[in-house]
């Protein structure tokens, strides 16, 4: 009988094989297939090799869209820089714009609380060149600007008119060298020279030696020589000389207006409520 | 020796069909079955039938079937495939690639109608001709350079069994 088995093992193997198939496919007509110890060894097998693989596969994957569509990539970045570029000077134009409504809103105050008679202009050049120190605005005679004619901003005095054109005309800033005028110690009302130097400061001078001047003493203009209308604010005294001997004292000035960075200015046509009218002004406006 | 190298077919199989043949859908070979085909093929002992029926039931791990039924098909298949062997298998990769296109309608055919028995489903759909394009055909492509493969790897492990003589 053993014999008989063993000669037929292949055959009771077979057929052992099929009626376990059998058995085991008859098992699942009712029910739906269950996780058996085949299944989970199986898997836990493959688990490995296809972790790797996949480790794998995504590491070509990457590399290849790293490296080998670098092309596309540099292209995306320029296309990105002009953009960049672009928004840039979007952002920068809209900085301008804030900035422009800031100073003519600034300048709109002021039209409305100083009832003089004036114009705005824009400034469109300036020339520092060694002592001289203007500005060239987009107004000339033809918009009733005259020679001396007095330019201030809100913040106080820059200049008078040096020199005039029909379309534009040149400011002659306080601070030039050969800017000298009679200006006010608005506290204690003493008559002194208001005058540039070559460096850019502002200086007071012919300060009798005798008064005490004070750090922060506020200068306007005096209305003496019809140039400024009277009581303008020009700046405030930063620094006193005063020396040991002498018959004068002197001050250095931080100007009210920041000369440097002025893009719009008022021009004064005639002086309105004014106790000291200027010299100079309009005389179609004065009709 | 013998052992380690199927245990390394069966590797190289699942890493095939899990792995790589999901990256293209429309070509999408049957590992399991090719190396299967190659066992009964190349080596032509009876043992190679319960080698069919250890890969059939690793595809039956990987799907969703009643568990068996691939085994079945597999263990089925490897009779057939073993009287191909000796009646037209020139132990060449293109003789080899179209008796894996043969078998493998058989094996799609067998597997799908005990799959219609077992879960009673009384429709017919498109599924077989899908199946010939996407799984069929792709498998008697990929059978050439299997194929080669395969022996390279008897070369390496030192299997002879393909060069006995029956």
């Amino acid at each position: 009988m053993l014999d008989y088995l063993f000669r037929n093992r292949l055959r009771i193997f077979i057929l052992s094989t099929f009626i376990f198939f059998f058995f085991i496919l008859l098992s699942q007509t009712e029910q739906q297939q269950k996780n058996n110890w085949f299944i989970k060894l199986t898997h836990s097998i493959a688990f490995p090799v296809q972790y790797l693989s996949n480790y794998l596969t995504d590491f070509c994957t990457n590399y290849i869209k790293e490296y080998v569509f670098l092309q596309n990539t540099y292209k995306d970045n320029q296309r990105l820089l002009n953009e960049i570029n672009q928004l840039k000077k979007e952002n920068a134009r809209f900085y301008e714009m804030a900035y422009s409504y800031q100073r003519l809103l600034k300048a709109l105050k002021f039209d409305e609380y100083n009832q003089d008679q004036k114009i705005i202009a824009q400034v469109i050049a300036r020339a520092e060149e060694g002592y001289s120190k203007i500005l060239v605005i987009d107004k000339g005679s033809r918009d009733g600007i005259r020679k001396n004619f007095a330019v201030m901003t809100a913040d106080g005095i820059v200049g008078k008119i040096k020199s005039v054109s029909p379309l534009q005309s040149i400011v002659q800033t306080i601070n030039d060298i050969r800017s000298q005028f009679p200006v006010l110690i608005q506290r204690t009302r003493n008559n002194v020279i208001l005058q540039g130097s070559a460096n850019g400061e502002l200086l007071v001078t012919q300060i009798p030696y005798h008064l005490k001047l004070q750090i922060d003493d506020r200068i306007v203009t005096s209305g003496l020589v019809g140039i400024f209308p009277k009581g303008e604010l020009i700046g405030k005294i930063v620094e006193i000389n005063k020396k040991s001997f002498g018959l004068f004292q002197e001050a250095i000035i931080q100007p009210a207006v920041d000369i440097s960075k002025v893009e719009e200015l008022f021009i004064i046509l005639k002086s309105e409520n004014n106790i000291h009218p200027t010299l100079f002004m309009d005389k179609n406006s004065e009709n | 020796m013998t052992i380690i190298f199927i245990f390394i077919i069966w590797i190289i199989s699942i890493w095939l069909e899990t792995s790589i043949a999901p990256i293209i859908s429309w070509f999408d070979p049957n590992f399991f079955f090719i190396f299967t085909a190659f066992f009964v093929l190349r080596w032509k002992i009876p043992n190679t039938y319960f080698i069919a029926a250890f890969f059939g039931i690793t595809v039956d791990s990987f799907t969703s079937g009643p568990f068996g039924l691939f085994g079945l098909t597999f263990f089925t298949l490897a009779f057939i495939l073993r009287w191909l062997s000796f009646k037209a298998f020139q132990n060449n990769a293109l003789s080899a690639a179209v008796i894996v296109f043969v078998s493998s309608i058989m094996m799609n055919i067998f597997s799908y109608a005990l799959f219609i028995m077992i879960e009673n489903v009384n429709y017919f759909s498109l599924f077989f001709p899908e199946t010939l394009l996407i799984k069929i055909l792709p498998s008697a492509i990929v059978t050439i350079p299997c194929f080669y493969i395969f022996v390279k790897l008897e070369n390496i492990f030192n299997i002879h069994f393909s060069e006995k003589k029956f």
